[in-house]
């Protein structure tokens, strides 16, 4: 998927973007908006290394 | 839980009480696991649980008394097993390897007094442990009571690969024995030579057999050894054997496990620790193993085709699967929760509280399915013989778990929400009946059924209405099974309390219940609130006259298998009144196998069905597949998760409230995520068309429409994604302009807050509010610098 963010109409680049999940919180690689910052999480990454860490930080 | 009731509770589970055989067994020999292992072919393995237990196997094999034979259960369907030819076949396999270097010498001497099989088998047992053993015999052979035993008859028996006499297969296993041991064959010892010998060596052990020419037995006090270990009065010299037998007759096992248990003690003494300590459960005792055999068919022994050779391979194998293999497992047998993890609950019940106790945060993810995904219905404490109930351990874990802040909040959250939404202005409500002031009665459908089944919901309200005097009122919303189910205590007191204050409102009427969960839960949380089921008030005042309508579409008196729900397991007048209606509304009925008070669970309860979609597929699978005629559930959710899974299934509201608006049994109900808008919809054409009433505009006012695929709606409810999640998004991604653009496709992505997780969905804007769905997906983990999850959307 060639993803444009359609307010500012640019291609995403990689940025460090900040998560939280149980008060626990961590910064991941992702790709984003670099004008507005908007972010973007495949079904890939939520459905793979997002619910490996959900996973991990829910057995802690 | 303290470690006494984690133990009280384990305790409860007898799967792990040895069966019968072994039990009576005093060498505790593991019978059923050899009769496994030669069944399979694997007389190796069965040979070596032998030599485990027995440490003269040739002698025992040929002359054991077989205590095990008249306990074993195979006897009351055909013949007890044949087990001493069983351990025959095993001990005439070919000779193994010689057994390793010796172990090294340690401090002890020993004398052995008596050279039968309890002396010999102290003596190898402490030899074998490095002891410098003496074995005196004074009859100038060893063996004692076996060779009056033995089989009289001269044939040939085969031991370790060779055909011999008995007796010479006996004699080299016994020379074999004392190998390591100083053998003397002395006189008799007498009374007056014990304190010399005692001296001598650092224990002595009297195993002189019922001849005592020596008078030895004076030695041993006026109240003989000590039971468990064979203490005398004398430190260091133990008796045991035949000579504290002498009235109960020689048996060749008691006389062995006698010498074992000698050997035990002489070391604990030798070591200087208790000689008793963790001993109880040595020698022959009773089973306390329960096993379920009313389907065990009978099946008679095979004996050999030569008596004299004893059994072949082939024919010990045959013999051996007569074997029941002892067990209980009853609540695993009924259970697919319990079946999937491959144990029992003595071992979960320990594994649960390894998690809580010992290190919660590990612990949870080993064992947090399990503890998150039981059903509570019950089903195991019904059928298992000391009431031992996994469903209450789940959920005291639960409620441990949500304490401590262990509990991640999304495991339950759909559920939630789904109660929250039925106990919110959607959904709750309390009204008299339209025109009337006061309310004897008042319906309470619960929050599935009128998801499920709105017309006959309606029509059994209007029913009851023109049936009963003093006014039926309407009470709608959740009773707070969810949160109870979830370990949310004060979220389910909550709900409770809501209840209580609408049925206050209306002035405290008897509530009529068409939910047995409702009833169940209310019954625990709100006991001072009168309630009756809805089918012990229509098998009271009669049906409606359109009754059996559904019969006759559907042709004749069709027959019907009834499925009651677990929540009734414990109301046999709920149940018994549905079967009334199912006659009377002209059907025939069948039971299935698992009813009544051994009824189980749809998957729903619990939340199962929330927290591990495939187990209750898998429970589902089972349930359905019990009986081939239509079912009748008076449980909405048993309804339509059997109907979801293919199986013709009817509500008992579709029989009762017929015509032109029964429910059909082969179309699913709702799906889950389909249902907060199904009992708003209810809750709103009710209140209208009874009640005259508008109604919220808020619920007219969503102009947002979605064109959803049937695969979509599908992933859509694995996912508990619902329909208004979806337009929530769009809305907020269409308001904002805050969304991505796949440049290929052209598909926008917009994504939110939504709860507890961040959903995401790629859509297609059609024009005048009208979307495409083509894609949605959820993680939990929260973004927290972009600003188009910054503004939550939605509750």
């Amino acid at each position: 998927m060639s993803t444009v963010c359609a307010q500012c109409q640019v291609e995403l680049r990689q940025r460090d973007v900040r998560l939280r999940y149980l008060g626990v919180e961590f910064t991941v690689g992702l790709p984003a908006c670099p004008v507005c910052g908007q972010v973007y999480i495949s079904e890939e990454v939520a459905h793979g290394r997002m619910r490996e860490v959900e996973e991990m930080l829910e057995s802690k | 839980m303290d470690q006494a009731e984690l133990r009280a509770l384990e305790d409860r589970c007898v799967q792990d009480c040895p069966p019968s055989c072994t039990a009576a067994c005093p060498a505790h020999l593991d019978v059923r696991g050899m009769m496994s292992a030669v069944a399979d072919g694997r007389l190796a393995e069965a040979l070596a649980l032998v030599r485990a237990a027995v440490t003269l196997p040739v002698a025992v094999a040929l002359t054991c008394d077989q205590p095990c034979r008249p306990v074993c259960l195979r006897g009351e369907h055909g013949d007890a097993l044949m087990v001493r030819a069983i351990e025959r076949a095993c001990v005439a396999l070919p000779a193994t390897a010689p057994r390793g270097r010796r172990p090294p010498r340690r401090r002890g001497s020993v004398a052995v007094v008596g050279g039968g099989l309890t002396g010999i088998a102290a003596a190898q047992e402490l030899a074998g442990k490095g002891c410098r053993v003496t074995l005196l015999e004074r009859t100038g052979r060893l063996g004692g009571g076996v060779w009056s035993a033995l089989p009289q008859a001269s044939g040939t028996v085969v031991v370790a690969g060779a055909a011999g006499s008995p007796a010479a297969a006996v004699e080299a296993e016994l020379a074999a024995a004392v190998s390591d041991v100083t053998v003397s064959y002395a006189e008799a010892i007498t009374a007056g030579d014990l304190p010399a010998l005692r001296a001598a060596h650092d224990a002595v052990i009297l195993a002189f057999g019922v001849d005592d020419p020596g008078c030895l037995a004076t030695a041993l006090g006026s109240t003989g050894p000590e039971r468990v270990s064979g203490a005398t009065e004398i430190p260091g010299v133990f008796a045991g054997g035949s000579l504290t037998r002498a009235s109960s007759g020689w048996s060749a096992v008691t006389s062995m496990a006698d010498g074992r248990s000698l050997a035990v003690s002489v070391r604990r003494y030798l070591e200087g620790v208790s000689l008793t300590a963790g001993r109880e459960g040595e020698g022959a005792g009773r089973s306390c193993l329960h096993v379920e055999r009313s389907a065990v068919e009978s099946a008679a022994a095979a004996p050999p085709a030569d008596p004299q050779a004893g059994y072949d391979a082939t024919e010990a194998r045959r013999e051996a699967g007569r074997c029941l293999q002892c067990a209980c497992l009853e609540c695993v047998k009924a259970c697919v929760f319990l079946q999937r993890y491959g144990s029992y609950p003595k071992q979960y019940v320990r594994q649960i509280n390894n998690s809580l106790i010992l290190s919660p945060g590990m612990g949870y993810r080993a064992s947090k399915t399990m503890i998150d995904s039981c059903a509570l219905c019950g089903l195991c404490a019904a059928v298992c013989p000391h009431d031992l109930n996994m469903g209450e351990v789940c959920l005291d874990a639960r409620r441990e778990l949500v304490e401590k802040g262990y509990m991640p909040p999304a495991v339950h959250d759909f559920a939630l929400h789904d109660m929250a939404q039925a106990n919110g202005a959607d959904f709750s409500c309390a009204r008299h009946q339209p025109g009337a002031a006061a309310s004897a009665f008042a319906f309470y459908p619960g929050c599935q059924l009128p998801a499920s089944r709105p017309g006959e919901v309606r029509a059994a309200y209007e029913h009851l209405a023109s049936r009963l005097d003093g006014g039926v009122g309407l009470l709608l919303g959740c009773c707070g099974a969810p949160a109870q189910w979830a370990g949310r205590e004060s979220l389910a007191a909550e709900a409770t309390a809501q209840l209580r204050a609408s049925w206050e409102t209306l002035g405290r009427p008897q509530l009529i219940l068409a939910c047995p969960s409702c009833q169940k839960t209310l019954m625990e949380s709100a006991p001072e609130i009168p309630a009756v089921s809805l089918w012990e008030v229509l098998d009271e005042v009669g049906l409606p006259s359109g009754c059996g309508a559904a019969a006759v579409a559907v042709g004749g008196s069709p027959v019907v298998a009834v499925a009651d729900p677990c929540a009734a397991r414990d109301t046999p007048a709920v149940r018994a009144a549905a079967r009334h209606l199912i006659a009377r509304a002209g059907f025939e009925l069948v039971e299935l196998p698992w009813s009544g008070a051994r009824t189980e669970c749809c998957g729903w309860g619990g939340l199962q069905v929330i927290v591990d979609r495939q187990l209750t597929q898998a429970t589902v699978a089972r349930r359905v597949a019990e009986d081939p005629h239509d079912y009748v559930a008076y449980c909405a959710m048993c309804r339509d998760l059997f109907a979801g899974s293919g199986k013709r299934a009817w509500h008992l509201v579709d029989l009762l409230f017929g015509g032109p608006m029964f429910g059909d049994p082969a179309l699913p109900g709702p799906r889950l995520t389909e249902r907060q808008q199904a009992r708003a919809r209810f809750r709103r054409d009710l209140l209208r068309n009874a009640w005259g009433e508008d109604g919220d505009p808020r619920a007219q006012d969503d102009s947002t429409q979605l064109e959803i695929s049937d695969e979509m709606r599908q992933k859509m409810d694995d996912e508990l994604i619902g329909e208004d999640d979806l337009a929530a998004v769009i809305a907020a991604s269409e308001r904002s302009g805050r969304r991505l653009l796949d440049s290929a496709t052209g598909h926008c992505l917009g994504h939110a807050r939504r709860r507890l997780v961040t959903l995401w969905v790629e859509y297609s804007p059609l024009g005048q509010g009208r979307f495409a769905i083509h894609d949605t997906y959820t993680h939990r983990i929260e973004i927290l610098d972009d600003e188009a999850t910054e503004g939550r959307v939605g509750p």
